[in-house]
């Protein structure tokens, strides 16, 4: 396969986009030189983002490359039973709405800079904590693994191999590092504009392309009723089951990851929050939607790809319709860049946020509390940086047997979204069964991810969701006082 | 100043919306198998479903617009944008 972008192009595309992020990252440095004075400037920046840079670093938080290369892939794959990650992603916003009204207001009363501060306020309970930061720590490693092999896939994929897989994670993770160590939120939360939009307007011309050059939706509805008519079939019995867990798991799921959380922390005001949250209800249709039809559209192009081929769709349309003329050419470059910036800018905001919980929640409070701000943010700095190394060395020699254990990502994450989320409001929660419901939750989910079992067709996270809710609200019920929690309710009642 | 704070969850008719809208959002209401219907190439139940989709983010507006008002401090910064 020719591709359009290997050769020299593709090495200058790489380092335009490469340099572009590093001149954001100087750019914002220079004028915010005090980024460093505390907690709140490196890791919230300052918490001034407004509508705009708040909605695009949500946006990026959101939306990976791999929304864009894996969904298309599945949407050719499995047909119209996809669907299912337009609604999903509208449903991470409705599951904003539960919490985030609440838990903005108490940050910004308490200071509060990463999701186990507020565990912390609301349980004073050190287990809790701990497990907590455990489990989010844990996530967000597999998390940052995940980008950084999607990184290297996507470049060396994109170029057709000019540039090597190695090469490619290691320029762009150097400059993520130092742009991100240079401005902090700031930083990344401006790459993640030009990022979503060089993102946005790529995937856009690809829609376009592919329309003009190989049909619209008739043309493919027709394809594929002739071909594959069950790609076009309404989900039915376990397909439904699956589509519903999807809409709970990734809803609840991704409403709580700790980058998500952490940047309703950086909003200026509630009303660039509400601002944000509103224009992000309607991006799964520009993104994960337009992604979908993409995918549709694919088959009227390349009807008969084999399951390892559907995975490079993405860059066998891009390339087929760069190669038509010279504006088109122009898009996919943006494109290409837009699918590695979008990684990266997802990269960046796991790593900062893993670097929040180490530099707040475990040095900060339980190696140095004494440490100044600065310091805190140095040791969060150096350890994140050494994890990306680690996860380096085992995204080059992935082991063999245990390869599932950095998988596991959302089935652990959500198991402490109780914590957070009913903590807000149920004045019962009783410390010690809120932290064995996350216990057991979370190695529910990961022995019957490890198991391979789906039992009911309920997917494992959802399980240990289940178990871990029963434990938590059965505790809560039977041990659960509210004059134990009096000082921290006092604390989420006053503030409300 | 207490009384004109809204917060989406202390309404509970809102999340009955809500609930409502997520059984919609799963097809299990059209019949199975048989053939799917079809206009300009795209199958009648998906369509349904962009639709539940687009009531869910207008829903989501809505609530945010109208049922969102906590922090006073708010009132005080203008022009912020």
């Amino acid at each position: 396969m020719d591709l359009a972008f290997s050769g020299v192009s593709g090495i200058l595309i790489m380092l335009f986009y490469g340099l572009l992020m590093l001149a954001i990252g100087i750019g914002t440095f220079l004028r915010h030189r005090n980024v460093h004075s505390s907690l709140d400037e490196y890791y919230l920046g300052g918490r001034g983002l407004g509508t705009l840079v708040l909605f695009f670093t949500f946006f990026a938080t959101q939306y990976s490359g791999n929304t864009v290369i894996g969904y298309s892939a599945e949407a050719y794959r499995v047909g119209y039973a996809n669907l299912v990650t337009v609604p999903f992603f509208i449903m991470i916003i409705l599951v904003y709405l539960i919490y985030a009204p609440r838990l903005y207001k108490l940050s910004k009363k308490h200071k509060i800079v990463t999701p186990v501060d507020w565990i912390q306020l609301r349980y004073q309970s050190k287990a809790v904590s701990i497990l907590a930061a455990v489990l989010m720590l844990y996530a967000l490693g597999n998390f940052l693994l995940e980008q950084l092999v999607a990184i290297g896939q996507g470049v060396s994929g994109l170029t057709g191999g000019t540039v090597p897989y190695q090469a490619g994670v290691i320029f762009f993770i150097v400059i993520m590092i130092v742009y991100g160590w240079l401005g902090g939120m700031r930083s990344v939360a401006y790459t993640d504009t030009m990022q979503g939009v060089a993102l946005l307007v790529g995937v856009f011309m690809l829609l376009i392309g592919t329309i003009i050059y190989f049909g619209g939706l008739p043309a493919a509805g027709d394809y594929i009723q002739a071909y594959s008519p069950e790609n076009l079939g309404v989900p039915e019995g376990i397909g439904l089951v699956t589509w519903s867990n999807f809409l709970i798991l990734v809803g609840i799921g991704a409403a709580v990851y700790p980058n998500a959380i952490q940047r309703i922390f950086s909003a200026k005001s509630e009303r660039t929050l509400k601002r944000s949250l509103t224009q992000m209800a309607w991006m799964p249709f520009l993104t994960a939607g337009v992604v979908f039809i993409i995918g549709i559209l694919a088959y009227t192009a390349f009807p008969d790809l084999t399951v390892g081929e559907s995975e490079q769709v993405v860059g066998l349309l891009a390339s087929a319709i760069a190669n038509q003329n010279m504006i088109f050419y122009i898009a996919m470059v943006l494109l290409f860049g837009g699918i590695i910036a979008a990684i990266v800018s997802t990269a960046d905001s796991v790593l900062l946020t893993f670097s929040s919980i180490i530099s707040k929640d475990i040095y900060g409070r339980y190696i140095n509390a004494e440490a100044s701000d600065n310091k805190k943010i140095m040791v969060g700095k150096v350890i994140g940086a050494l994890v990306v190394g680690l996860l380096l060395v085992i995204a080059w020699n992935p082991p063999g047997t245990l390869y599932q254990i950095f998988v596991l990502k959302l089935e652990i994450l959500i198991q402490v979204a109780p914590a957070i989320i009913l903590g807000l409001y149920w004045k019962r929660s009783h410390a010690k069964s809120v932290f064995f419901g996350m216990l057991i939750g979370a190695l529910t989910a990961a022995v019957l991810t490890f198991a391979g079992q789906t039992p009911l067709g309920i997917f494992s996270g959802v399980w240990g969701l289940i178990i871990n809710l029963g434990i938590y609200t059965g505790g809560s019920l039977v041990f659960g006082t509210v004059e134990d929690e009096a000082e921290a309710e006092a604390q989420t009642v006053r503030s409300t | 100043m207490e009384k004109r704070k809204r917060e989406p969850i202390k309404n509970y008719k809102i999340w009955i919306g809500f609930a409502i809208i997520f059984v919609l959002l799963i097809p299990w209401y059209f019949p199975a198998g048989g053939e799917t219907m079809m206009i300009y190439g795209v199958p009648l139940w998906a369509l349904v479903i962009i639709g539940m989709s687009v009531f869910l983010s207008l829903y989501i507006t809505y609530v945010i617009k109208y049922h969102w008002d906590v922090d006073e401090d708010d009132s005080v910064r203008k022009g912020e944008e």
